[in-house]
């Protein structure tokens, strides 16, 4: 694995959002998770979504990757409107499979299916054809350097071969957005550091943002930006390259 | 890809376990439906042996089978010779249990009269009765062997043929023979109760020459009704078709005993639909992250729902096609007849389809349920 390019060219904004709350419970119980969130991800970049539990990082990392609906605010994902005050969008879950990849904090592979099945399920969601999801998944795999693992089942792969089988399913719907979960908790940190580079060489070479939820601090250094989230609200937001 | 194959090859042994235990009960389902069946081959089968177009039994009787009936032997003779009747004979219906080889062998002795109607049997082997004494045609279910001699009251018989699923509604098989020897097998007293009957002065055992039925064969220009009509206005006579005395012997003989064994088989089918929901949505819950996962990466409902109906079909399918093997295997071991008709097994079939169906819908429910974001965190 090569060191992480640089990006070329200025990025072009890829999530949009403004003005974004959510609240949860009603009544006495009414907690605000997100309150008042601006914030615009471009390509290439690598955002940290970073804070104590209870922040509000997950929910936001939630109502990005079209699962939780705010309450109020916009969200454009890749130049599309997907959220104006309500959803916009009919079929989120289409919305999910060709615009967002996912990874999590324990790969969350499907047990019963191979490194590569899991891989090329997503591209036979889309419709397209065994052959061609299976290609597509190989190459995937080469790519991430797992390939020699491809008919493994999960169990049978290593934490970090795991991880990147994930990352290489979160690549299959060729995403302008990969939403992260605490991806690199369960790594230790050399095994860690290769993951957020390797998520940056994807968001440079595959123009594609990729946003972080994490704790890990090992990793703050590798990432563009850390956006603070505190009370539900951006408390800070500290950017490496400046 | 199949995901619901992948899932079961990725638990085979649980999977073959689950649907082994499945096909326990539904191969005893199987069981029920057969032993009904062959309850109604087995009443109906001595029925049609007979090959009789009509039966005469004692006035207001719905003999012989449902009821005892007694008629002079005689009454056979009055019958031969009436309008529209081509042949007649007189049978003797009773059942008997004598000592043989240390226990006590139980069958019904099924009387009449060499070349006349109700005499014809389907020999498998040996032949059929040709003295007028002391000969008998066993049922193989007796376990008689040919050419063996028993005793049966005061009197010897030699097994001189054998048959095949002859046997009376009650599932003992059938031992026929002469007409005479069956009236003195139901008449003749112990030594002891002849001189009991001759000291109280009384005649031993009365008449004798009694019989439960006379088989009527018509000839083919005569109308059934007509006969029968005629038959039935000499007062003193029951007379129906075979059609009807099917119908007594299924509605009256084995009506409760087709009611115990289908709610058997309703209650069976219940435990099934709900033993099989469990594992439905055992095996869901199982799957939740799985299917969080899929959900969250954009897989639609119809891939979760296909998932679960797949596994819960070939669980049903597998299940029952253990079962049938079983039933199929096992059927000549069961102590009463087991018929296992290809249309019974077609239609359980379907209602095992039907049965998996319904016992999805709450591994279906709690599926679409699981909330994609638990997917996300630990």
């Amino acid at each position: 694995m090569t060191a992480a390019p640089t990006p070329a060219v200025a990025p072009r904004p890829v999530v949009e959002i403004a003005q974004l709350s959510k609240t949860f419970g009603v009544g006495p119980t009414k907690v605000p998770a997100l309150i008042d969130i601006d914030l615009t991800i471009g390509t290439g970049e690598v955002v940290g979504l970073i804070g104590p539990s209870g922040s509000g990082k997950s929910t936001l990392l939630n109502c990005i990757g079209c699962i939780t609906e705010p309450d109020s605010g916009a969200i454009r994902l890749d130049g599309r409107a997907i959220f104006d005050g309500k959803w916009l969008i009919g079929d989120l879950r289409r919305l999910r499979l060709e615009t967002i990849g996912f990874i999590f904090q324990f790969h969350n592979l499907l047990p019963f299916l191979s490194a590569w099945e899991n891989v090329a399920i997503v591209r036979a969601l889309m419709g397209e054809s065994p052959e061609r999801a299976k290609a597509r998944a190989m190459e995937l795999l080469g790519y991430l350097q797992v390939d020699h693992r491809a008919d493994a089942l999960p169990s049978k792969l290593s934490g970090g071969e795991a991880q990147r089988v994930a990352i290489a399913r979160a690549l299959a719907n060729e995403p302008r957005i990969i939403l992260a979960d605490e991806p690199t908790a369960a790594l230790d940190s050399e095994r860690a550091a290769i993951v957020i580079d390797l998520m940056k060489q994807v968001a440079i070479e595959r123009d594609a943002a990729v946003i972080v939820v994490t704790h890990d601090e090992k990793i703050f250094s590798r990432l563009d930006r850390m956006v603070h989230l505190r009370d539900g609200r951006i408390v800070e937001v500290v950017s490496s390259r400046a | 890809m199949n995901l619901a194959w992948r899932d079961v090859q990725h638990g085979l042994g649980r999977f073959i376990l689950t649907c082994v235990g499945l096909s326990l009960l539904l191969g005893v389902v199987m069981g029920m439906v057969g032993i009904y069946r062959g309850l109604v081959a087995e009443a109906l089968g001595l029925v049609r042996s007979a090959g009789a177009d009509a039966w005469v039994v004692e006035a207001g009787k719905r003999g012989p089978f449902a009821e005892s009936s007694r008629l002079p032997r005689d009454t056979r003779d009055a019958i031969a010779v009436h309008a529209g009747v081509a042949a007649a004979g007189a049978v003797v219906y009773q059942t008997v249990e004598f000592p043989y080889r240390g226990t006590n062998l139980r069958v019904l002795i099924v009387g009449a009269q060499i070349g006349r109607p109700g005499s014809e049997v389907a020999i498998e082997e040996g032949r059929a009765i040709l003295k007028s004494r002391s000969e008998v045609v066993a049922d193989r279910k007796t376990g008689l062997a040919l050419g063996e001699r028993i005793r049966i009251g005061r009197d010897d018989f030699t097994v001189v043929g054998l048959t095949a699923n002859a046997t009376s509604s009650g599932g003992d098989p059938v031992l026929m023979m002469t007409l005479r020897d069956a009236q003195i097998v139901q008449w003749q007293f112990d030594p002891s109760a002849v001189r009991r009957e001759t000291a109280r002065d009384a005649p031993a055992g009365g008449s004798s020459d009694l019989v439960s039925a006379i088989i009527v064969r018509m000839r083919p220009d005569a109308s059934p009704d007509g006969v029968i009509g005629s038959i039935a206005r000499w007062k003193h006579l029951t007379a129906m078709t075979a059609a009807q005395q099917e119908e007594i012997l299924t509605r009256s003989v084995i009506e409760r005993a087709r009611r115990q064994l289908g709610l058997f088989a309703v209650i069976l089918l219940v435990v099934s639909t709900v033993v099989i929901g469990l594992i439905v949505y055992t095996m869901t819950m199982d799957k939740k992250k799985a299917i969080a996962t899929l959900k969250l990466i954009g897989a639609p409902d119809r891939v979760i729902v296909s998932l679960i109906l797949q596994q819960a079909l070939a669980m049903g399918l597998v299940g029952f096609a253990i079962g049938a093997t079983l039933i199929r295997l096992a059927k000549d071991y069961f102590p009463r007849r087991v018929v296992l008709e290809t249309s019974d097994t077609a239609i359980l079939l379907g209602i095992i389809i039907m049965v998996c169906l319904i016992a999805s819908v709450f591994g279906v429910r709690s599926a679409l349920k699981i909330d994609p974001a638990s997917a996300l965190g630990g």
